[in-house]
């Protein structure tokens, strides 16, 4: 158990190190941020904005602890049932839930798109894959069987297999989900065919992309007029130079 | 107490025909963003015909069950009860109901009220032509430190409680509360009180594609329970206003710059057309619109744009709400019952171009999506509102050419029992039909191929 903790808060050091070149001089800026970004800097309270980005430089603010991750468990892609703190705890975790055949183009496929692009850029970094991870859950336990889940995930992480942790999941039934994306507060509606009762395709919901630290607590929530690759990587860093201080401490 | 939350619905559709309308709507993209009555851009929109009006209602004593209440107008001209009450829910007791706001699902809405400080959910979702009290909130002075919770501003998974007041000494010096969506308490975020902040508050107003969060300022508890009558005769305690306006960065919930607004600025508003940049308040006590737009650098500035009627008359003006397109602005002014539209085609140099009586006192104002339908609500607090026979209490429904509010129903709150109408929110019975605000898709990414 030291061993691991002391690899990982190498990891987590060098990574920091590595994390840098991103953001390059980013703290510097916020305190050299010229106009009214410098007039306020020395009062703590008032916030430094990067101009390019409209975002506050990673580090200068706190993610609130909205909530714990639910005590439940998921299916993995070989069927075997698991707690769902194995895919939220000891790395921070960005999640969401989704289904297959979602064909809204700002819905899931835009997720998709944006989960892609922080790994890429994550992967740039020497040492992420041991502190990031990233969770797909299904809202379709019936189509998003565990076999397909592994097909899904192979097509996902084809790029790099060696790169971040991309992790495809399910439930064994929807009373399984139930509990599940109640305890994220995660809506759906599930339609009906009213002749023969069985489900129909779509899974209307509105879309959220959780960021849950290493111990288990969603600190941000996204959707989708909320949800963009930089914000996701400032939000990431800032987690991650919390930990760095914490661990210091 | 946890809200028990039911966030799986099965839901029926009533033929198949209705499927391939389904899927259409999921593909859907919006072409506008809007403001359908000052809703949070995080929460799902009406943007056709609206079936329902929720009107947050102060109970009076003496009248029907002298409780606070939900009360539900069925509002679909195709509807048997058009223009009727369909229901109401009595929360017990009056606590000086005010305002309401939707969760980011518009399943539940939360109810404030000023005096007692509680927060009352209702689930609007599993049947929205009645609503039910699921959950009441009465920790908030406990957990937060302040007093009179104004404004329920829908934030993903969380609800922004924007208040007046706080507990030590009930003045104007308030902050922002957020709550998880179950009622659950988060985080306590105080209004500035540096770099020329006066650290009061009313309203928050979000533009998630800007990072940008505007808040305004009016008066604490001292205040806006006093008797206006009197109130207005104290010379000290009209020195207890808010005179700022102050641009947040959203994401940090840290201020960006706080802009001296005398007169207390109310409402806050943004213009979510594509395109535009820019938000307005107005001011209860001086009478001037003032509008907040990035200059070139990107810097927010604030701009004195018009003059509501004559300010030394001090109208009051109370409620405004912009149209979706972002060229029209409703301004009611409390103290001549007046209606006001703004064309604000040019938000910096606005015009008045029309006014309407609308009765001896009116309040809030709620535009439909497409601006077709106009409602409108009387009361503004238990305290300030008229006495005697000027004390008028209703809804009015009127129909908008553009040129012309034509009256289309009304309910005499008074003749009916039921109390001060006060805060108005629409819901739809099929929620299927909700569309959600989007903002723009990040550029850089590439959906993935499947």
């Amino acid at each position: 158990m030291p061993r691991i903790l002391t690899t990982k808060r190498m990891a987590l050091l060098l990574a920091m190190v590595m994390f840098s070149a991103w953001f390059p001089n980013s703290i510097a800026k916020s305190e050299k941020a010229g106009g009214q970004a410098e007039l306020l800097s020395s009062n703590s309270t008032f916030s430094s904005i990067n101009k390019e980005t409209g975002l506050p430089y990673p580090g200068t603010y706190t993610l609130q602890k909205i909530f714990a991750v639910p005590k439940q468990t998921v299916l993995d892609t070989n069927s075997k049932l698991q707690p769902i703190s194995k895919y939220t705890k000891g790395k921070i975790t960005l999640l969401t839930f989704f289904y297959e055949g979602c064909s809204d183009a700002k819905g899931c496929p835009y997720a998709l798109g944006v989960f892609h692009n922080v790994k890429s850029s994550l992967e740039k970094t020497k040492g992420m894959e041991d502190l990031i991870r990233l969770v797909h859950i299904s809202f379709d336990p019936d189509r998003d069987t565990p076999m397909m889940l592994k097909g899904l995930e192979k097509r996902m992480l084809s790029s790099n297999k060696k790169g971040i942790e991309w992790d495809f999941l399910t439930t064994s039934s929807v009373n399984a989900l139930i509990p599940l994306i109640d305890g994220f507060g995660q809506n759906v509606d599930i339609n009906l065919n009213p002749y023969t009762g069985s489900k129909l395709l779509t899974y209307q919901h509105v879309l959220k992309v959780y960021l849950i630290d290493q111990d288990g607590f969603v600190r941000e929530i996204y959707s989708t007029a909320y949800l963009s690759k930089e914000m996701v990587l400032n939000d990431i860093k800032t987690l991650l130079m919390e930990q760095n201080a914490k661990r210091k401490k | 107490m946890k809200l028990k939350k039911s966030v799986l619905s099965i839901q029926k559709m009533a033929k198949l025909a209705v499927v391939g309308a389904g899927l259409s709507l999921l593909v859907q993209i919006p072409t506008a963003l809007a403001d359908e009555t000052s809703c949070s851009p995080f929460t799902p929109l009406v943007k056709g015909q609206e079936d329902f009006v929720y009107v947050w209602t102060l109970g009076v004593k003496g009248l029907g069950d002298e409780s606070d209440k939900l009360v539900t107008v069925s509002v679909n001209p195709a509807a048997k009860t058009y223009g009727k009450v369909i229901a109401k829910v009595s929360v017990g007791g009056r606590g000086e109901a005010h305002h309401m706001g939707f969760t980011d699902d518009r399943k539940y809405m939360w109810a404030g009220a000023l005096d007692s400080n509680k927060i009352f959910i209702f689930d609007i979702a599993t049947n929205p032509a009645k609503p039910k009290l699921v959950n009441t909130i009465t920790n908030f002075v406990d957990k937060t430190g302040l007093v009179g919770p104004h404004t329920f501003y829908a934030t993903p998974g969380r609800m922004i409680v924007a208040a007046l007041s706080n507990a030590k000494d009930h003045g104007g010096q308030t902050g922002m509360a957020t709550y998880t969506n179950s009622g659950e308490y988060v985080s306590t975020t105080m209004m500035p009180t540096t770099n020329g902040g006066d650290g009061f508050g009313y309203d928050v107003a979000i533009n998630p594609n800007k990072n940008a969060m505007l808040t305004t300022g009016f008066t604490g508890w001292n205040n806006y329970m006093a008797d206006l009558g009197k109130l207005v005769k104290d010379p000290e305690a009209m020195k207890q206003f808010g005179n700022h306006a102050v641009m947040w960065d959203y994401k940090s919930m840290k201020p960006v710059k706080v802009f001296d607004t005398p007169g207390a600025p109310l409402e806050a508003r943004w213009s979510f057309k594509p395109g535009d940049n820019w938000a307005v308040t107005t001011t209860a006590l001086t009478s001037k619109i003032f509008v907040y737009k990035q200059d070139e650098k990107g810097e927010w500035q604030q701009h004195d744009v018009g003059t509501i009627g004559d300010p030394s008359k001090i109208p009051l003006p109370v409620d405004i709400s912009l149209e979706s397109s972002g060229k029209g602005l409703w301004i009611n002014t409390f103290m001549d019952g007046t209606s006001r539209f703004w064309d604000m085609t040019d938000p910096l140099h606005p015009k008045e171009t029309y006014t309407k009586k609308i009765g001896s006192q009116v309040n809030m104002v709620s535009p439909s999506f497409d601006g077709k339908r106009v409602y409108y609500t009387t009361s503004l607090l238990g305290n300030w509102d008229m006495k005697g026979k000027a004390n008028e209490q209703f809804l009015k429904s009127y129909n908008w050419d553009g040129k012309e509010l034509k009256l289309a129903f009304q309910i005499d709150f008074f003749k009916e029992k039921l109390g001060r109408a006060h805060h108005m929110k629409f819901q739809v019975r099929d929620l299927k039909t909700l569309q959600p605000l989007q903002a723009s898709i990040d550029p850089a990414t590439k959906v993935a191929s499947k």
